[in-house]
């Protein structure tokens, strides 16, 4: 898809270094809170431009109900797999 | 790890505008992904499916998926869509309507089309509200609720979607809400897989509209709502008659899974001697 590139937390490249699950596509991303409030354990937090980040990553158990309650399917979460997570950068260094 | 919104993608059609239209926090959105993921789980091809839709604002949703879709006149999706079967039984034919779209101006073609039983899925979409055109009340708007056109609450008395269509004779009859959208997906996958008509009620918040005249607070609120007021069927059916309040039931109503217009209209065409 155009443009579907890993913004990451509030589009910083500091998510890769931290193996931050979550991943927000910002430029779909229209704010509503929801994956905020749905989140069990409390991960994400409102950043200073109102887009979601992970706040405390580690705590992320993948459940994925930030990313099925999603309406704009602006979340997906990151393989906790190491090859596929190789994968993935492979990806997005392609995707740059 | 599954990765929904991904699966989401790979159904979008690209050079549509994204982010789409609906409102921040439109339950529209989790109920399309819902119907994607369950499609995806199906593994039907997108040339096999055919996605027909009405106006409103669930008739955007045959503009950003990529099957063969059709984006029909207000009320109608469900005409056009038995003409598709007739002329095509092997598709498989999904309708998405809201529902002011189903229930009043289509109310009488989504009758006959459960009288029928014709094969076809129908996703109700219901918001309880008609939301693109400024929030005017429409015949799921619950009593005393507020509308564009109910200032002072409405005095009409709602439609029971499910019951509706049941007692029209629809041979899958099924509600689920987007705060339960793991829900969702088995429910749209067994109406797919269902013969007959089939009948999925999705309750969506539309937090601009609805919500903001009737609940205070935004997207999240709504879907606490929700939370609190859906109730499993088998629950549901042990609340004591006049308690039930606000409440809802959730999970499938009717599964009769019986021969559908098409399985008949082939036996006609048998009998008369001609080649199926």
């Amino acid at each position: 898809m155009n443009g579907k590139v890993n913004t990451g937390s509030n589009g910083s490249s500091e998510n890769k270094k931290n193996k931050d699950p979550v991943h927000l596509f910002s430029s779909w991303c229209k704010k509503c809170g929801i994956c905020i409030a749905i989140c069990p354990k409390k991960v994400l937090e409102r950043g200073p431009e109102g887009y979601p980040y992970a706040a405390r990553p580690e705590d992320c158990i993948l459940c994925g109900m930030c990313d099925i309650h999603c309406p704009d399917y602006a979340i997906t979460l990151r393989k906790k797999d190491k090859d596929k997570d190789k994968d993935e950068e492979a990806e997005h260094e392609e995707a740059k | 790890m599954m990765r929904t919104s991904e699966t989401v993608y790979k159904y979008l059609r690209p050079n549509k505008k994204f982010p789409h239209v609906w409102c921040p926090g439109c339950g529209i959105g989790i109920v399309m992904g819902a119907l994607v993921r369950a499609i995806d789980k199906k593994g039907l091809s997108k040339d096999d499916i055919v996605l027909v839709s009405g106006i409103g604002c669930s008739g955007r949703m045959s503009t950003y998926l990529d099957f063969n879709t059709l984006h029909t006149t207000h009320g109608r999706a469900l005409a056009f869509a038995a003409g598709i079967k007739l002329a095509r039984p092997e598709l498989t034919v999904i309708v998405v309507m809201g529902d002011g779209d189903a229930t009043a101006i289509g109310g009488n073609h989504l009758i006959h089309a459960c009288r029928r039983n014709i094969d076809i899925t129908a996703l109700i979409i219901n918001n309880n509200i008609y939301g693109m055109t400024g929030g005017q009340y429409s015949p799921t708007t619950p009593m005393d609720k507020k509308a564009s056109t109910a200032q002072y609450g409405n005095i009409e008395k709602p439609f029971d979607i499910c019951k509706l269509v049941e007692a029209c004779g629809a041979s899958f009859v099924a509600r689920g809400t987007t705060y339960r959208a793991n829900m969702l997906d088995p429910l749209i996958e067994k109406a797919i897989s269902r013969r007959g008509f089939s009948v999925v009620e999705a309750m969506a918040q539309c937090p601009v509209q609805y919500g903001r005249r009737n609940i205070q607070g935004g997207p999240v609120d709504m879907l606490q709502w929700y939370r609190d007021h859906a109730v499993p069927v088998a629950a549901f059916k042990e609340i004591p008659p006049g308690e039930a309040g606000e409440r809802f039931p959730i999970g499938v109503m009717v599964d009769l899974d019986e021969p559908g217009y098409i399985d008949r209209y082939k036996e006609i065409i048998k009998k008369a001697g001609g080649e199926v």
